[in-house]
């Protein structure tokens, strides 16, 4: 038999999903220990100053585009994917994944110089993608289990 | 129609294979640059586990929340095993470039200085690391395990 998530464990996904999204911001913004998580998401990301976002002198742990994906990633547990979405839910992923290779490939071929705004847009489009997808499917799947059993 | 009997047991191995190797890939300096991008590693091996029984078992169907914990697995196994082999790379490697600075001394310079700083404190960092990735990791795992099955498996979603 399949497993389906029950109302709580989906809403402790929800609140993992939203903990994770916004903990780089959270460093960032109240400036805890800075340089301690710094290590922390080293191996998680470049981390290179010009292509980070910078708040009175402090520099985020992350770079724009990961702290763009991991906005996405909060903003997508709140604010999920349409119902009516779902069946579509593949190009949605090509469709947000494309922006994030485009701004990406032609900030590498140096069409452009890195732009923290479109790093940002893009990353959070593309982690609020992957995050409603989540949510949204699986409570769908949850909905509908719960209605084949009372059926 | 669901997928087979057994629950976690029967997509449980290979969230393992999948996590294991992200795991170990995650922890080789230059190898886990990757990671920089997306968590393509460990996203990757969360993919990789859900391709891996679904090419295995070519008549079953997979629902989100098999794929959601099989992520899950995935992941935390990737966090545990790239977090422990990356201590234990620092602080092997932290006490060699100690041994070494202690040998050259003053010829070795602030920035070589700052190199050893980082390695020794990243060494330090281990049981805070272990707070912080393996849960880092298994969101993504979850992500990436759910992405891969609706691009890849829309069809045998159940």
């Amino acid at each position: 038999m399949s497993i389906t998530f029950s109302h709580w464990q989906l809403q402790v996904l929800r609140l993992l999903l939203i903990a994770a999204g916004l903990l780089p911001w959270l460093v960032w913004i109240f400036e805890v220990n800075p340089d301690l998580f710094a290590q922390i998401f080293a191996p998680l990301c470049h981390q290179r100053p010009e292509r980070s976002l910078t708040l009175a002198s402090q520099t985020m742990v992350v770079c724009s585009r990961c702290a763009g994906v991991y906005l996405g990633v909060a903003t997508g547990a709140v604010i999920t994917l349409p119902k009516r979405l779902l069946p579509h839910a593949r190009y949605v992923l090509i469709l947000a994944g494309s922006m994030m290779g485009l701004d990406v490939l032609t900030q590498e071929l140096g069409l452009h110089d890195p732009w923290n705004a479109t790093r940002l847009l893009t990353g959070a489009i593309g982690g609020w993608s992957l995050a409603a997808l989540a949510i949204t499917a699986l409570s769908l799947e949850r909905e509908q289990r719960a209605s084949d059993v009372s059926s | 129609m669901d997928g087979e009997a057994g629950g976690i047991g029967r997509f449980a191995m290979y969230a393992l294979i999948g996590g294991a190797v992200a795991g170990v890939l995650s922890a080789i300096p230059v190898i886990n640059w990757a990671n920089c991008c997306f968590c393509l590693l460990n996203v990757g091996g969360a993919g990789a586990a859900i391709v891996m029984y679904m090419a295995g078992h070519p008549e079953s169907r997979m629902s989100n929340a098999d794929a959601a914990i099989s992520g899950a697995i995935s992941g935390f196994v990737a966090g545990v095993i790239s977090t422990g082999l990356s201590w234990l790379i620092s602080l092997l490697l932290g006490t060699m470039l100690q041994g070494l600075m202690y040998s050259i001394g003053d010829l070795a310079g602030p920035q070589a200085m700052s190199v050893v700083g980082s390695t020794l404190m990243g060494s330090g960092l281990g049981l805070l690391n272990f707070c912080v990735n393996p849960p880092l990791y298994t969101v993504f795992g979850v992500l990436g395990a759910l992405a891969t099955l609706h691009l890849m498996y829309n069809e045998r979603i159940s």
